[in-house]
């Protein structure tokens, strides 16, 4: 039959399993974000800095490459800290691609009053979240542990056997942290969206966020000469958090800024991150509502 | 189909009518399909692939009622449905529901301050003051029982025609103007048509000139809601 001549007529073919339901939601917002021409370009720069890395990896576990390079020091890929130094640049990327990702994931469903369509179908709140997540989940996984446990894989298959047993616990640490990380991220970057409908204000938003609590941090600590203002300081606290799962004791003679990252206790840092995600949570609970109760 | 926007600018229609589609469970394939079907129905096949943002008021009202039906429901609330349409995409509109509502077990539930398109699309009404039922009438019935009142204005009336109209049953009241037209107000009975008046008008050569029936409008019904409900509707 043409479609011109099509009426209504109800749907009884099968329907989509009710759980699984939520993850039409990062589908589309996937797909709209493969469309970004700049998107898709950082994705791949992300990809750089693990290259050097596994080719640093390579010529650290083999003795002719270093030869032939003509090197003998560098970086040491048999401990803990190259991959945490890994971790920690990717998560700065990990940062910029939230900045410029999750504040075109909830707003334009807010600007234009698009939440009622999605809450009058089958889809909760939660599950609309998670989609929203799962999206910028997705993404910051590519750039955070997806490159860094790679990075141990191909470690561990150039180290002598023993090495993977020894140091299993980068791998964990480098999961969880590069998960915890993602969370703080979404949450931040989501709430952010649901309360700020411009783009490049909610992106201004997250970098003041992070730098102006940064600074606000330092500030406290140098007037009233304790280390508790770093609490605000959301780059400190992961970083923190990560030593302290990685296992890592600075060495607080030689370096200042292990100096610093011991100050705070480790406790006070999950709290501090925790508390973040809490804060960010309600902000999204009173932001994503069907309708709005006006007294 | 909630009353204000409720669309997503950046997306094309029928993307976002599948999107919809999608989130009501149907699968993508089937979902595309009846999205595709769902813009021709209402009447925006030629403008599916634009950009939601792009499109007219009331062109969004039928972008709305598009994602409404694409998934099929059986059962299909619309807030104000014709809120901002001009003259002919409200006719649009109303024909779209009357039609929807034909199909055999669909019903539709609209919520509209125009009481002209609540009278020519519902079979009932519940008028609702301060979020509870003013009034609750079934508006077929309401048609039936006030259309036996029945107003005549004719020339000719002569003694044969009223003995007539009364052996048919029919309560009279008659209302001479002294030149020649009379008015007469009629009652008639349950199973009299008003077939039967111009059979005896033209038995009796009476000229009927004017014929009213009258009837409580959904705005009387309304009002007499409203009134009862001791408050005046805002």
């Amino acid at each position: 039959m043409a479609v011109y001549k099509r009426s209504y007529r109800p749907y009884d073919g099968p329907l989509t399993p009710e759980r699984f339901r939520f993850l039409v939601v990062p589908r589309y917002a996937l797909q709209e974000l493969a469309e970004s021409r700049v998107l898709m370009t950082f994705v791949v720069l992300c990809l750089v800095p693990f290259l050097v890395e596994a080719a640093g990896i390579y010529v650290a576990n083999s003795a002719p490459a270093r030869a032939l390079l003509r090197i003998s020091g560098g970086p040491d890929p048999m401990r803990p800290e190259f991959f945490a130094a890994a971790l920690t640049f990717q998560g700065a990327l990990a940062f910029f691609m939230t900045a410029w990702v999750a504040p075109v994931l909830v707003a334009p469903d807010l600007v234009n009053g698009a939440l009622p369509l999605y809450f009058s179908r089958p889809l909760s709140r939660a599950e609309y979240l998670l989609g929203k997540a799962a999206a910028l989940v997705t993404l910051l996984s590519v750039v955070t542990w997806v490159p860094v446990l790679l990075l141990f894989a191909i470690q561990a298959g150039l180290a002598p056997s023993d090495w993977l047993f020894t140091h299993a616990r980068v791998a964990w640490a480098t999961l969880v942290g590069s998960w915890i990380w993602i969370a703080v991220l979404t949450l931040i970057g989501l709430a952010l969206s649901a309360w700020i409908r411009w783009r490049l204000v909610a992106s201004a938003s997250l970098f003041g966020l992070f730098f102006m609590g940064a600074a606000f941090g330092e500030v406290w600590r140098e007037v009233l000469r304790t280390s508790w203002g770093r609490l605000a300081n959301l780059p400190y606290l992961i970083g923190v958090v990560w030593l302290d799962l990685f296992g890592i004791t600075p060495s607080v003679q030689t370096d200042r800024e292990a100096r610093a990252l011991v100050e705070l206790p480790a406790w006070a840092a999950w709290a501090g991150l925790l508390i973040v995600c809490a804060a960010s949570l309600w902000m999204l609970d009173r932001r994503l509502r069907a309708r709005e109760v006006v007294s | 189909m909630p009353e204000g926007d409720a669309f997503i600018s950046h997306m094309s229609g029928v993307r976002y009518v599948r999107y919809m589609a999608e989130l009501a469970g149907l699968p993508p394939e089937p979902a595309l399909e009846r999205a595709h079907e769902a813009f021709f129905y209402v009447g925006l096949g030629e403008a599916r692939y634009r950009k939601l943002g792009t499109y007219s008021l009331g062109m969004k009202q039928l972008a709305k009622l598009a994602q409404a039906i694409a998934h099929g429901p059986r059962l299909l609330l619309l807030d104000e449905p014709t809120n901002g349409l001009d003259p002919p995409a409200r006719q649009r509109m109303i024909r779209l529901i009357r039609e929807i509502l034909e199909v055999e077990g669909m019903h539709v539930l609209i919520s509209s301050h125009i009481l002209r398109d609540v009278e020519e699309t519902c079979e009932e009404v519940l008028i609702l003051k301060d979020g509870k039922i003013a009034a609750h009438c079934d508006l077929e019935a309401e048609r039936r029982s006030h259309r036996k009142f029945v107003e005549l204005e004719t020339m000719g009336t002569n003694a044969s025609f009223t003995g007539a109209l009364q052996a048919l049953g029919c309560e009279c009241a008659f209302y001479p103007n002294g030149q020649g037209i009379e008015r007469v107000k009629l009652v008639l009975p349950e199973t009299t048509s008003m077939r039967e008046l111009f059979r005896l008008a033209a038995q009796h050569q009476v000229e009927i000139r004017r014929m009213n029936y009258r009837r409580d409008s959904l705005e009387d019904i309304f009002l007499a809601a409203m009134k009862e409900s001791g408050a005046s509707p805002r």
